[in-house]
């Protein structure tokens, strides 16, 4: 997909729980070697909500931060009125039915003249939404459209998931205003197909996943497979690039494709954020994003991919543009907009097992 | 305006009274005042009932009519609610019906049931004193509310934890005395410090107990009859409101409506703080003592803390307070505790309050009865007839 | 087992879910047992919190360190699930505060 100039990001947030879990600590709960599954999957700890956290906090919080970095802290009803779209991509929407960008929108104060609706496809959900809103803006039917991936992701207690699958929510305002585009879309791809590598029946409570299997026909596949399709419509090449940001289910997995595609762990380390937050699945990538514009410098090409079992990826390449330096600049100085994702990550607090388990609902009570 | 007299009084035990409903609870004390004041039924011309939750613990409202049916008579019958403050209301109302000279006999019962359901719906039941909306959506507790006022207290006027334990252990101890009262034990300090923590800085000996339990009078424009003990007469009745919510309070730390409703009841009576011999007061929780203390101008703001330091209210103080043994220690049926503390009061003038008895000479007595974290204060003050000051 | 009316809820929600931004902590107490509908998060913080425009409201804390409340604390808005009505019942959205992290920032509180 090519999209015209200058459709883009025009602003992001982030919403990253406080309290942390050790690798180490699932480990010895588990009469598992916390050194050696560390060694593993290269996932040192990752966030937990708290017992007050949920995917649509997690979401609304992202989306406040992107706005406030925007309107300077403030109301702004242009904004209001210029957002026609919210789209919202999760796989653990606390309702099954109930949309989450409805209820972020009626937070944020934006409405009723919008539309949203919730997406779901594993961890590529949030970044379906950007494509989605992507299209909406690009076609003019909307100026400004807002795109979340947010997660507080489930696992089986004493499945190997439990060490990865973390928490936390991005999210992206989409423009065409040439002086608020801070990053611009200029191609996107996507690589889909049925793979059933890891899935969940509805009224489940845990996901289900294949082992091996999850590898190389699964994600190394289609990540391969959306990279070398966007790479050849857009005419570049992997060392164009001075960011890449990949899904990182854990350490090893993006180490391995990147290595496959002939990326470096230079390009890669802006947005790597998996080894201090685990995997917070549709969030993910689109964390790994929020990390990379922080520090990046205008006239950057980055080159983004997700990946959601099911299967399917999506990969993208955004240009930074001058008004990125002017952005950042001015969210420093926001009192309520100026935590950076590399500050939310070291701002911790741990937690043991079973305050995590009663977080997460796994005691069902 | 006529005198308005305390005519007879009845109270029920108060705690756990598994065996006992409603219904019987409110009988059995309308049933003791009758026979205290020497009367049937049928000398009773209206009927208040002071009850907070009955439909929220219950599922019954029309309370009125429950114990006029109940007692056999049709004269009117009202159900007084104002949180922990329905029972003063309820003996409020009944002087002011008397006062005006509409009625001249009316029966005031106050009563609760509140052990039939467990303990996060009795405190969701007591959370609609606070604001609802805007306090109990958040998951304000009653003991949170004034925790928060404690806390504050604390650090204005460097109230202690002790201080506020020293009125626990002042109310255990008069309530050893007391036939009647819930808990019936000695407790420290240490202990109170101890206990199990409920809403910081208050644990759970700082606080109330959930209790069932009935209390009614007679009052009567008719000076009583039996001359064998001085009759009581209310010298005035006095309410006054302030913020529902403690968000909204002037000073957190003080219950203003306690201020205006005393220093009209003051007035109206035509006495001084210091002219009190004897009081009973809403100690939901300690620190609500020590607020009561400055509020009802028996200390200045912030020295509430001297009276229970220095034994002043103890029960051979200067000026003993809740010898009932308090909210804490005899108990708090919501409803009941406004009008059991004219039964106390009535009884400690008249000279057979039993073990409990204060010895001094005792001429003028004040209730302090409190809905809310202060949203609704009374103050009744009564005297003993034919007494020379 | 519900007891939030969704109408009930529905009605404040601009009042509910205004962020406003920052915020002076005033008193608080760490509560112990809930009413129902709050019995299983284990303890949490009330507070009265004073808005800058000198309205004082009740709220709660989040990602609360003990050791930092003090009256004063100055405070920033999130929005956090505040109860539930059962694993069927709508969920109660609404702003609590939490410390704002010791950055050098000037706030006009």
């Amino acid at each position: 997909m090519h999209f015209s100039d200058p459709i883009g990001i025009i602003s992001f947030g982030t919403a990253i729980p406080k309290l942390r879990i050790k690798t180490d600590t699932i480990a010895k709960a588990w009469d598992k070697d916390g050194a050696s599954v560390m060694a593993s999957l290269g996932v040192i700890e990752k966030a937990v909500p708290a017992v007050d956290e949920d995917t649509i906090s997690l979401a609304a919080n992202a989306s406040q931060e992107a706005y406030w970095r925007l309107s300077n802290g403030k109301r702004d009803v242009k904004l209001d009125e210029a957002i026609g779209a919210i789209y919202a991509g999760s796989e653990s929407h606390p309702y099954a039915v109930k949309s989450t960008a409805a209820i972020v929108g009626e937070v944020l104060g934006v409405g009723p003249r919008f539309t949203a609706a919730d997406l779901e496809f594993a961890c590529k959900a949030g970044t379906a939404a950007v494509q989605i809103v992507a299209g909406l803006v690009g076609s003019q039917a909307i100026e400004v459209g807002l795109a979340i991936g947010a997660d507080t992701a489930q696992s089986r207690p004493g499945d190997a998931l439990e060490y990865s699958a973390g928490a936390a929510s991005a999210a992206f305002l989409v423009g065409r205003d040439p002086m608020q585009v801070i990053a611009k879309l200029k191609y996107s791809y996507s690589y889909t197909s049925d793979t059933p590598d890891f899935w969940r029946r509805e009224h489940e409570m845990y996901p289900s996943h294949g082992g091996r299997f999850t590898g190389e026909p699964a994600y190394f596949k289609h990540i391969f497979g959306a990279v070398k399709g966007l790479l050849a419509e857009a005419k570049m090449q992997i060392s164009d690039f001075t960011r890449v940001v990949l899904h990182m289910p854990n350490a090893r997995f993006p180490k391995t494709i990147a290595g496959m595609l002939g990326a470096t762990e230079a390009q890669l380390a802006a947005g790597f954020t998996v080894t201090m937050l685990g995997n917070s699945y549709s969030a993910c990538s689109l964390v790994g994003l929020a990390a990379t514009l922080e520090v990046a410098k205008p006239g950057e090409q980055i080159l983004v991919c997700s990946y959601g079992s099911g299967s399917g990826s999506d990969a993208f390449i955004f240009e930074t543009t001058k008004e990125l330096t002017n952005y950042q600049n001015n969210f420093a100085d926001n009192p309520v907009a100026n935590e950076t994702v590399a500050m939310k990550i070291a701002q911790k607090k741990y937690v043991e097992y079973p305050e995590y388990l009663r977080n997460l609902n796994k005691l069902q009570l | 305006m006529s005198e308005v007299y305390v005519a007879g009084v009845g109270q029920t035990k108060f705690g756990e009274l598994w065996e006992q409903d409603l219904r019987d609870l409110g009988l059995n004390a309308a049933k003791q005042a009758l026979t205290d004041a020497r009367q049937e039924i049928s000398a009773v011309d209206a009927i208040l009932v002071a009850n907070m939750n009955a439909g929220i613990f219950s599922g019954q409202e029309h309370l009125g009519a429950l114990f006029a049916a109940e007692l056999r008579t049709n004269v009117p019958a009202f159900h007084i609610e104002g949180a922990c403050a329905s029972g003063g209301l309820a003996i409020n109302l009944a002087w002011t019906m008397l006062a005006s000279g509409q009625y001249q006999n009316i029966l005031v019962i106050g009563a609760e049931k509140m052990t039939d359901v467990d303990g996060a719906e009795a405190t969701r039941g007591l959370n609609s004193a606070a604001d609802e909306e805007w306090e109990g959506f958040y998951g304000v507790t009653f003991p949170s509310l004034y925790a928060m006022i404690a806390r504050e207290h604390m650090r204005l006027y460097g109230t202690t934890r002790e201080d506020l334990a020293a009125v626990s252990v002042k109310n255990h101890a008069n309530a050893l005395l007391n036939p009647d009262a819930q808990f019936r034990k000695a407790i420290s300090v240490a202990a109170v410090l101890e206990a199990t923590p409920v809403a910081e800085p208050l644990g759970l000996l700082d606080c109330s107990p959930i209790s069932d339990g009935a209390a009614a009078v007679i009052l009567s424009t008719r000076k009583p009859k039996n001359s064998s003990k001085h009759s009581v007469r209310i010298l005035a009745s006095n309410v006054a409101q302030s913020s529902l919510s403690l968000h909204n309070r002037q000073e957190i730390s003080t219950i203003d409506a306690t201020i205006t409703a005393a220093q009209m009841a003051y007035k109206a009576a035509k006495l001084k703080a210091a002219d009190i011999d004897i009081a009973e007061v809403h100690d939901c929780f300690t620190i609500a003592e020590i607020l009561a203390y400055e509020d009802l101008g028996f200390a200045k703001k912030g020295q509430g803390v001297d009276l229970i330091r220095s034994g002043a209210t103890n029960r051979d103080g200067k000026l003993p307070v809740n010898v009932s043994g308090g909210l804490k220690a005899c108990g708090h049926p919501v409803g009941a505790t406004g009008v059991k503390q004219i039964v106390e009061l009535t009884k400690q003038l008249q000279g057979r309050a039993g073990e409990r008895q204060v010895q001094k000479q005792l001429k003028h007595a004040l209730a302090h009865n409190v809905g809310g974290s202060g949203a609704t204060a009374v103050v009744t003050i009564l005297a003993l007839d034919n007494i020379d000051t | 087992m519900t007891t939030i009316n969704p109408a009930k809820a529905w009605r404040k929600y601009n009042k509910r879910y205004q962020l406003n931004q920052t915020a002076k902590l005033i008193t608080w107490s760490k509560v112990f047992s809930g009413p129902t509908g709050f019995e299983r998060q284990g303890h949490y913080f009330v507070a009265i919190v004073e808005l800058p425009s000198g309205e004082r409201i009740t709220t709660q804390l989040a990602d609360v360190d003990e050791a930092q409340l003090s009256h004063g604390l100055k405070l920033q808005a999130t929005l956090r699930k505040i109860s539930a009505a059962g694993a069927d019942g709508i969920i109660n959205y609404g702003v609590k505060f939490k410390a704002v992290d010791s950055k050098p920032i000037s706030l006009n509180l």
